[in-house]
């Protein structure tokens, strides 16, 4: 009977745990879909809004240049040591690509053994994404609201 | 009907008389590029990928006792199938070369083992997103799986689907050849709000034995095929026509056995779930092919059990030549460059299949297996 009991109770404490963590991730989920992801380019670029299905093709690789027929250089943005959907690369991909990161992984493993394109660089660091918008005239990235900087330039997004 | 042929034989010669034309404006055009004045290529302009895959297989019989492809019964057998290398230049912005270069088997030169082989080998120039052109050795854009169709990190299963992509190893000959060197004009564009359609067509060398078809094409008449391809809601729906036609040499005294062939390529991919199929027909000379497949699958986080059931028809004027396949596996992604695959296979084969050695020999099962790592 006591047996019982303590398994009882080791359950309720497992239980209780799964419960506090799984609202630890939800909080968490939360807490980064809030911020607001915005389209980065260099302040030299003078396209004045971008459709989701533009950013898509230039993301996956399918449109490689802006209107002006210069070259587009999109880069990506996956900090480390975070839940990899739930970075701003999982996130701007979800929302803008329509694809799930495992998927997009997928793809790119398919385009670069078919000879078909390299999948955008993949960058640590906020201010590694800043840099290399404001360095190149084509180049375009993403980040959270507040990690703009003055270096760069926000482009809105239509839906 | 034999209006008609002849109507598509003259219509098929002037529009070769025409891509001839055109691919000596292509190549000049490509060349004229390449011997644009620039510096070497800095490293942050080369990218280097590769993959590894090392199987292990075992059969619960032999194919037949004569088939040196065939796995041993007894203990299986580990296979260093894979070590590939690939390179991209981007020489230029809108300049590039590409080479794939796979070491088979683990080659052995000295003892004539394996094979070292350039997969692929070519300079592509833009001008549009919709217009690119390329000039040298690619694989031939067909189907879903051929231009990955030893790249195993970019697909489910330990092989790919063998009743469309190796229908000579199931007693027929290929759909469509594996390579062509030549000209090559791609592209895509986007038709509306997630709709993309690409395209890819090519004339080159045709088919032959005994010689480099990379060097010199040795029958009369150039190859020519090209690919279709359209996307819906994001990928969500994706279908395809691949088309070829060119001829075959076959033998020192033919050279010219007309060789054809299209597949037909469908996919639906619903979140974690997936289905992919293609039917293919092939006609060389007088046989006829067929070969199709069909294969869902589905992802739980890193593992996706998958199922395929495939068959091919090597030629429809003989009874009983099929080769059918039923397998049943899972990929598991161990980590972000490692893959783990395990496959069990059921063959059935007609008892006048090519491949089929010694009566008896008709089914049997294989286990297969595959640790593939890219970078």
């Amino acid at each position: 009977m006591d047996m019982i009991k303590r398994f009882a109770s080791v359950r309720a404490l497992l239980l209780t745990g799964l419960a506090v963590a799984l609202f630890a991730v939800i909080g968490q989920a939360d807490a980064s879909s809030k911020r607001e992801l915005v389209v980065i380019v260099n302040k030299a670029n003078s396209v004045g809004s971008i459709s989701r299905a533009e950013l898509s093709s230039i993301y996956l690789g399918k449109r490689k240049t802006w209107a002006t027929g210069e070259t587009v250089k999109p880069c990506d943005l996956q900090e480390a040591g975070v839940d990899e959907e739930q970075t701003a690369m999982g996130q701007f991909s979800a929302r803008y690509i329509n694809k799930d990161l495992s998927s997009l992984k997928n793809y790119w493993i398919k385009m670069i053994f078919s000879g078909k394109g390299d999948p955008p660089p993949l960058l640590k660091k906020v201010e590694d994404v800043i840099h290399f918008v404001s360095e190149d005239s084509g180049s375009l990235g993403y980040l959270y609201s507040d990690q703009v900087t003055g270096a760069v330039r926000v482009v809105p997004v239509v839906e | 009907m034999l209006m008609g042929c002849t109507a598509l034989t003259r219509a098929l010669k002037a529009s070769r008389v025409f891509m001839i034309a055109a691919s000596a404006v292509v190549a000049t055009v490509v060349m004229s590029a390449a011997f644009h004045p620039a510096s070497a290529a800095t490293w942050g302009e080369v990218h280097f990928h590769g993959y590894f895959d090392f199987q292990y297989l075992h059969n619960t019989k032999p194919e037949g006792p004569d088939d040196p492809s065939s796995p041993p019964m007894d203990n299986g057998t580990f296979d260093f199938r894979h070590l590939t290398l690939l390179l991209d230049a981007n020489v230029m912005q809108e300049l590039l070369i590409r080479a794939n270069i796979e070491f088979d088997h683990a080659v052995d030169t000295e003892l004539g083992y394996g094979g070292f082989i350039l997969e692929y080998g070519f300079a592509e120039y833009m001008i549009k997103d919709w217009l690119k052109l390329r000039a040298g050795k690619a694989l031939t854009p067909y189907g879903f799986f051929n231009e990955i169709h030893d790249a195993s990190p970019a697909y489910l299963s330990v092989t790919v689907p063998d009743s469309i992509y190796k229908a000579d190893k199931r007693g027929g000959f290929l759909l469509i050849p594996k390579w062509i060197t030549g000209l090559y004009a791609l592209g895509n564009t986007s038709l509306c709000d997630g709709c993309d359609l690409d395209y890819t067509v090519f004339i080159g060398n045709g088919e032959s034995v005994g010689h480099n078809e990379a060097q010199f094409d040795s029958n009369p008449n150039k190859a020519v095929g090209g690919r279709v391809q359209l996307s819906l809601a994001d990928e969500k729906y994706q279908t395809g026509l691949s088309v070829f036609y060119g001829d075959k040499a076959v033998s020192e005294t033919n050279l010219s056995e007309n060789h054809w062939g299209y597949v037909l390529s469908l996919a639906y991919n619903l979140a974690n779930f997936g289905l992919k199929g293609e039917y293919g027909q092939a006609k060389l000379g007088p046989r006829t092919e067929y070969g199709w497949y069909i294969q869902p699958s589905y992802r739980i986080g890193r593992y996706t059990p998958y199922l395929r059931a495939q068959s091919n028809d090597p030629d429809d004027r003989w009874p009983d030549d099929y080769w059918n396949t039923y397998l049943a596996g899972v990929n598991i992604q161990v980590n972000k460059h490692m893959f783990l695959k395990v496959e069990w296979r059921e063959n059935m084969r007609g008892k006048n299949n090519n491949d089929v050695l010694k009566p008896g020999n008709e089914d049997f099962g294989e286990f297969k297996s595959s640790v593939t790592i890219y970078f």
